[in-house]
């Protein structure tokens, strides 16, 4: 999994890469954690690069928008198609979080 | 119908991989659609990390995976010899509301409802049998 980071404004954009799952989890919880850590709470996650995602990948993205909530920060979502997309509608994350078709509707 | 040898392995989260590398390239070998090799491989981590995860008290415990093509599906078969487990009983509804008060139990089981032409559960001679089957040319 790849972490692609810039800084829009207030927010912290990242663009994640390749798969996110029960093996891979363990390291976007530890990058999540860091992002937070380091005062970036307005979070945009871009995932035109994410191939794959399953319940475990669900469960680090909810536990990052939680610590997020609690800190009065926030966390959206971009870009998602194919598998993922699918992942998000059947789950209802889809239906949870802001979601936008493209980086610069998440960043107006 | 056509059927594969059996793989076993241990109930470690840690051979995740390893069970992926087996049967994924069974399904593609076979003609799958890239929509049927996604579902595959998800319903497959879905299935095998609760197996690993609740079966039993350590990763010592077995778990079998029998891979089989019939009808234009590909059938994967999860035994284990663990505490009776019926994956299928009362799937949980999409999450809806505040995430706040959400909890991600469930999730892997309404996405394996979802993903799959059928998704069985018997309890065998002592084992949880749960059978996924997708389309391969969904």
């Amino acid at each position: 999994m790849d972490f692609t980071i810039t800084q829009n404004g207030d927010k912290h954009v990242v663009a994640v890469a390749g798969r996110l799952d029960a093996v891979t989890a363990s390291e976007f919880d530890a990058q999540s954690e860091a992002w937070i850590a380091d005062g970036h709470t307005q979070l945009v996650l871009d995932l035109h690069g994410l191939e794959y995602i399953s319940s475990a990948g669900l469960r680090s993205i909810l536990t990052t928008a939680k610590k997020l909530k609690a800190g009065n920060g926030s966390i959206a979502f971009c870009c998602l198609s194919g598998m993922v997309e699918e992942v998000f509608s059947v789950s209802g994350f889809g239906a949870m979080f802001p979601m936008f078709k493209s980086l610069d509707e998440a960043l107006a | 119908m056509t059927e594969y040898p059996t793989i076993r392995t241990n109930a470690d989260r840690a051979n995740l991989t390893s069970v992926r590398e087996q049967v994924l390239p069974l399904a593609q070998a076979a003609g799958a659609s890239a929509t049927c090799m996604g579902h595959l491989d998800l319903v497959l981590e879905e299935a095998f990390i609760n197996a690993a995860s609740y079966a039993y008290e350590d990763t010592d415990g077995r778990i079998e995976i029998a891979c089989a093509i019939r009808d234009g599906l590909f059938c994967v078969t999860l035994r284990d010899w663990g505490v009776a487990y019926d994956p299928t009983a009362n799937i949980p509804t999409p999450v809806t509301g505040d995430f706040g008060d959400l909890t991600i139990g469930g999730v892997g089981r309404i996405l394996m409802a979802s993903m799959t032409e059928e998704c069985t559960y018997v309890r065998k001679d002592g084992a949880n049998e749960f059978t996924l089957c997708v389309s391969l040319k969904k």
